[in-house]
């Protein structure tokens, strides 16, 4: 018997025995990777957003809302409402000039007087109950490039966002050299219809999660705020139609660059955004 | 000599190897802890119904001497209807030709149901204190309640078939007529007329008009796919084509056109459950309520028994909206507003099933409809003889939502008749006449 001959047999016979095995457990490690990465990717995406902010309870007995634009003109001559006559005949520092447009249901006002900006954010609602008609009923929301302050409604201590294509606003505050000169403002009447069942804020962060909306960022993705919020569906608010506004979910998140508003419906799940880079 | 070593040396190595990666092989455990569970496939689409909600009355009838009231509220009914339920019913007696009460002498109490039941479905419904049979092609669609010497008498609940004849009757233990009266009494209580349909089978219209608001509504579609794990025992062994036709070989899933789903099972076989003596109606109930499907506020409308086999036959349930159910008079969009199932050999071979789930938003335009006497001379105008009719009801019209580019559609209200299972709208739009009083 040739025993060096035999022992190379079973080196190559061992050596092929080894590469399948090698290959097959390879194969068992893949499917493994292959089961993890589908959850893996939403986990992935959860663990990497920061929640900096309380998630709230659902509120009971929440209904869909209906809002119409209010005309600031009582007859066909354009005269103003008793409210903006008043508004208007002001001596003090809040004394305004009021131009309708848009078939009276917006009107631009100019200050006499141009007012000062307060230093704080906290500050913007006093001056907008002094200055403006119904100034009590409207938020502030945000500060465009130009230094422009833009306030949206609130109905039932709830805001009320508007997606439009032309960049609605609810009221829009024009600032020049760290005064307001001048603003646009509309006002919606709205009331409350049927009562309907709406998922909880968590669902809502969930479903964001899931649609990977935030799957973009890869790190340092805060949630700071989330609330209970009121978004038309699809309408026009340029044809006077009753507007239908969804209860939904609205979702405040800082990333490196930017900060982000996105709007779960809470009726539908649906994920929105105001599409005006709000 | 040094090569031989190096070849024992490396033939060592190899059996090592092989042996520590067999044994790897043969004990692999996955690290379970370390994957996150997937979600496990639930099924479940909405959610499911207590069988009084789903299998209701739509009318409460009062008779008063010559006079016939009828309330439609779905408020006062469900009162009513309750009431019924906890009645204890005793001493069933199924010859209806002896001691049956007669109407005129005293108040009596009626609730309607929109189709008929079976007898199985009537004992889940209500409390027998007794076991009875009926013969199995009677069916009850109506319960009628008197008292004899006023509050203080004996109470007999007459069981009625859609012709208005006794089925059977019983005496009933914790129900008094002063009850029923106290329940049906409002500001909807109103005149009916009587009125014979095709099989003699008798409906009530309102003689006066009818003011009933236009509702928007929301609505959104429903996947389809999360119907297969309902529908299929073994969802891993359906396939898809193209088209979105699921089929496992045996049967098929798709959509229809206009958001509705449709099943079919191709060759049901014999029947494995014999002893299943559910009837049609109980057994859609169940099927329905097994994987939580009442996206809407379905409400058992329509029954079709098999004429071969007792224990087959078509049911179907309808969306209801207040007081009034809806319907889609278009012949493809029919099934939209509906769950119709159909059992053959004791199996589901076919099953149609809104794809759509809908809330209410607010309630738009009042409309004014038609008296009883105006919707007789308008089918009678149109050469409609309603003899030859099932039903005639108030509803509200769904169109078809792929005609809408909005999440949002109207639902009118209006008359509509039923002919060949088929529902039609009694007067055109034009013909309606609308009083526009605006959203309040």
């Amino acid at each position: 018997m040739n025993w060096s001959k035999t022992k190379t047999i079973f080196i190559i016979c061992f050596l092929l025995l080894n590469i399948f095995l090698a290959y097959e457990f390879y194969q068992r490690q893949s499917e493994e990777l292959t089961m993890d990465s589908p959850t893996q990717d939403i986990t992935q995406t959860k663990n990497n957003v920061k929640i900096d902010t309380e998630i709230p309870k659902t509120p009971e007995n929440v209904t869909f809302i209906i809002g119409e634009q209010q005309s600031f003109v009582k007859n066909d001559k354009n005269d103003l409402i008793d409210s903006l006559k008043s508004l208007q005949d002001t001596k003090d520092y809040s004394a305004q000039t009021i131009k309708v447009t848009n078939n009276g249901r917006t009107i631009e006002g100019t200050f006499e007087h141009p007012v000062d900006i307060p230093k704080q954010n906290k500050n913007y609602q006093q001056i907008i109950q002094k200055l403006i008609y119904k100034g009590n009923e409207y938020t502030y929301s945000s500060t465009d490039k130009d230094g422009n302050l833009h306030f949206i409604q609130v109905f039932d201590s709830t805001p009320v966002y508007i997606k439009d294509h032309n960049g609605f606003t609810f009221l829009n505050l024009k600032v020049k050299n760290h005064q307001i000169i001048s603003y646009t403002q509309r006002y919606f009447v709205f009331t409350k219809t049927n009562k309907v069942d709406i998922i909880n804020a968590t669902g809502a962060y969930d479903n964001l999660i899931q649609n990977n909306i935030l799957s973009g960022y890869k790190k340092n993705i805060t949630l700071k705020k989330i609330n209970l919020a009121y978004f038309n569906s699809i309408g026009n608010v340029d044809q006077n139609d009753t507007m239908v506004f969804f209860p939904t979910w609205h979702m405040q998140v800082k990333t490196e660059k930017d900060t982000h508003h996105y709007f779960v419906n809470a009726v539908s799940s649906e994920v929105q955004t105001l599409g005006n880079g709000e | 000599m040094t090569k031989e070593a190096f070849k024992s040396i490396f033939l060592t190595v190899l059996v090592l190897l092989s042996i520590t990666l067999t044994f790897s092989i043969w004990f692999y455990q996955t690290d379970y802890e370390s994957i996150t569970p997937p979600n496990t496939t639930t099924v479940s689409i909405a959610e499911s119904k207590n069988i009084h909600d789903v299998i209701k009355p739509y009318l409460a009838v009062n008779y008063r001497g010559h006079q016939i009231l009828g309330q439609d509220s779905a408020e006062s009914v469900s009162k009513l209807y309750e009431l019924f339920q906890k009645g204890q019913y005793t001493n069933v007696s199924t010859d209806v030709k002896k001691n049956l009460p007669s109407r005129g002498q005293n108040p009596s109490y009626e609730i309607v149901f929109p189709a008929p039941l079976t007898i199985d479905t009537l004992k889940r419904l209500f409390t027998f204190n007794d076991n009875f049979i009926v013969r199995n092609n009677l069916y009850v669609d109506r319960i009628e309640v008197f008292q004899s010497n006023g509050n203080q008498g004996k109470v007999t609940a007459v069981f009625r078939s859609q012709n208005d004849s006794a089925v059977f009757y019983a005496s009933v233990n914790r129900m008094s007529t002063k009850q029923l009266s106290d329940a049906i009494t409002s500001e909807n209580l109103r005149q009916y007329l009587r009125q014979s349909l095709s099989h003699e089978k008798h409906v009530y219209l309102p003689i006066d008009k009818t003011k009933v608001n236009s509702e928007r509504v929301f609505y959104r579609t429903l996947d389809l796919k999360r119907y297969i794990s309902v529908l299929y025992k073994d969802p891993d062994s359906v396939s898809s084509t193209k088209n979105a036709v699921y089929s496992d070989g045996g049967s098929q899933l798709e959509e229809n056109p206009g958001n509705v789903l449709h099943y079919i099972k191709f060759n049901p076989g014999i029947n494995k459950n014999k002893n299943n003596q559910d009837s049609v109606i109980y057994r859609s109930y169940e099927f329905i309520n097994g994987y939580k499907g009442w996206t809407n506020s379905f409400v058992y409308d329509e029954f079709e028994p098999s004429k071969k086999h007792s224990q087959d036959g078509e049911a179907g349930f309808r969306i209801q909206l207040g007081n009034y159910l809806i319907y889609n008079t278009d012949y493809l969009g029919r099934y939209l507003p509906t769950v119709k199932l159909n059992w053959k050999s004791g199996q589901l071979t076919e099953l149609y099933s809104t794809l759509i789930d809908m809330d209410p938003i607010y309630s738009k335009t009042t409309y004014e409809l038609e008296g009883a006497n105006e919707v007789i001379v308008e089918l009678v105008s149109k050469h409609i003889q309603p003899s030859k009719l099932e039903d005639i009801k108030i509803g509200y019209n769904l169109s078809n939502v792929t005609d809408s580019n909005s999440d949002q559609i109207e639902l009118t209200p209006g008359w509509f008749y039923k002919q060949n299972g088929q529902w039609y709208p009694v007067f055109t739009d034009e013909k309606n006449s609308i009083n526009r009083r605006g959203f309040e």
